[in-house]
């Protein structure tokens, strides 16, 4: 940390901006900076107060779509006489990257609140460059939700991403609990999944439990090794337990390795048995392992 | 556009902290990407020092940085056409990384032999909108085929070898490995 400002928060702030990878025309959004916050472990309620001080202070200009730097702010942050302070902001550790259903999340949550729920390539990097993660997990986040239908890029006028319908469910949906975060560092992989629905991944990890009843157990091992039969690539794995989360149809228990059916769950394990339904489940079965096959799986 | 603005616009496009600035070598290949070679560079960087739109910093390498005046400048008169990373698109299939990494490396290395650090490799494959796991393939593998090395200066880097010049096409110079 260094010396900007005699005001601790509005200190913590500056140097966490100081972090972040900025362009002269970019405008940090109140949420995204809300988010690096508290992804620093900040108290959240002096944010607000943090970054009234530095608005005030002629640091920070406010503009209809958040906060840019003023030069002077920048020529305090670039200062090579800033005095160096004791204590960090706690820096990039990969081992505490966030996981995929976090980075996700964050993408959607962007998208969403963006002006008219819309963003171009700029808008979108520069708004998650203010959340102080890297570009990288930008990438990551962009390609998982194209392959899960969750985000979508107008091919039209401004090529602009947008959360489709999906997205805007998935978001909509039940949390990650910290049982579920835990699992999600298990499962994920480096490799990104192939495209699929939502909807054929639920109802197809619904058929995981066998004998479905109102608090019917299921280890996630039992989940997984299911999924491999049929077909379902290891990408898709936890995004396929979480959906079913999401929804509602399954609860976490405290143990990360126990999967509880709901009654919602229970409600469309029995719709699961529908001709429509079983149709869809075979296509999406077959889908899975003739991608495997050409994949030599 | 002059080129000390377009020296501006490419400090400003190349990843940095604000305090850190760019690495020179990360600026020079987007200036090489633009203008097609790297003449008028220094010049370039020059006119905007002297206009006290832009610093020289030595640390571990040299660093452009823009002066507090130069990132006014930016943010009166935005560009319209800056290039970003996002543009690549993923329909565009899997890339031939090590192909990709030897293209890089003879745009830098075309009128030198200086070796680049790992971390402005790392920053123009960014730029470049390539996976970072598929850098590590491409040095592995060119490192495999001879036609890369790890110089043992004091300040690591990558550098073609003679091998690897002639594999991207460059002339052999005495100096090269």
């Amino acid at each position: 940390m260094h010396f900007f400002h005699s005001d601790p928060a509005a200190n913590r702030l500056l140097n966490l901006i100081a972090q972040l990878q900025l362009r002269a025309a970019d405008v940090m959004r109140a949420d995204a900076l809300m988010m690096a916050w508290d992804r620093y472990g900040q108290a959240t309620q002096e944010f607000s107060t943090a970054l009234q001080r530095l608005l005030d202070d002629q640091l920070l200009r406010s503009s209809p779509s958040g906060f840019q730097l003023r030069p002077a702010c920048y020529a305090l942050l670039t200062d090579e006489l800033a005095l160096p302070m004791k204590g960090e902001l706690a820096p990039y550790d990969d081992a505490l990257r966030p996981p995929d259903p976090v980075i996700r999340e964050r993408l959607l949550t962007l998208l969403i609140t963006a002006h008219e729920g819309r963003c171009s390539d700029q808008e979108l990097a520069s708004a998650w460059r203010a959340t102080g993660e890297r570009d990288a997990l930008l990438r990551r986040a962009v390609s998982l939700c194209q392959a899960s239908g969750h985000v979508s890029r107008a091919r039209w006028g401004r090529r602009e991403f947008f959360a489709t319908l999906a997205g805007q469910r998935w978001i909509a949906g039940r949390p990650c609990p910290q049982p579920l975060l835990t699992l999600a560092r298990q499962l994920q992989r480096d490799a990104l999944p192939p495209k699929v629905h939502d909807e054929e991944l639920t109802v197809l990890a619904l058929g995981a439990f066998n004998r479905p009843a109102v608090g019917a157990k299921l280890s996630t091992a039992h989940m997984t090794n299911f999924l491999r039969r049929c077909g379902v690539p290891e990408s898709l794995w936890f995004h396929a337990i979480e959906l079913l989360h999401r929804a509602g149809l399954i609860d976490a228990t405290d143990k990360t390795t126990v999967l509880r059916l709901t009654e919602d769950g229970f409600e469309a394990c029995k719709r699961r048995r529908s001709i429509r339904a079983r149709l869809r489940l075979t296509r999406a079965v077959q889908d899975f392992r003739s991608a495997a096959s050409e994949s030599g799986g | 556009m002059s080129g000390a603005e377009l020296i501006l616009r490419l400090v400003d496009l190349a990843p940095r902290s604000l305090r850190s600035g760019a690495e020179s070598v990360v600026v020079l290949y987007l200036w090489i990407r633009k203008r097609g070679s790297q003449a008028g560079f220094a010049a370039a960087v020059s006119e905007a020092v002297n206009l006290e739109r832009l610093e020289v910093r030595r640390d571990s390498g040299f660093y452009l940085r823009l002066t507090p005046a130069g990132y006014g400048y930016l943010q009166q008169s935005p560009a319209s056409d800056t290039p970003v990373w996002l543009e690549r698109d993923p329909a565009e299939g899997p890339v031939d990384a090590p192909a990709q990494l030897l293209d890089i490396l003879k745009t830098l290395n075309a009128e030198s032999t200086r070796a680049v650090s790992p971390a402005a490799l790392k920053q123009v494959w960014a730029l470049c909108s390539f996976r970072s796991g598929d850098l590590r393939h491409a040095i592995d593998e060119l490192m495999n085929r001879g036609e890369l090395m790890m110089t043992a200066a004091e300040l690591p880097g990558l550098v073609l070898t003679k091998r690897g010049r002639v594999a991207a096409g460059l002339p052999v110079t005495e100096s090269s490995g």
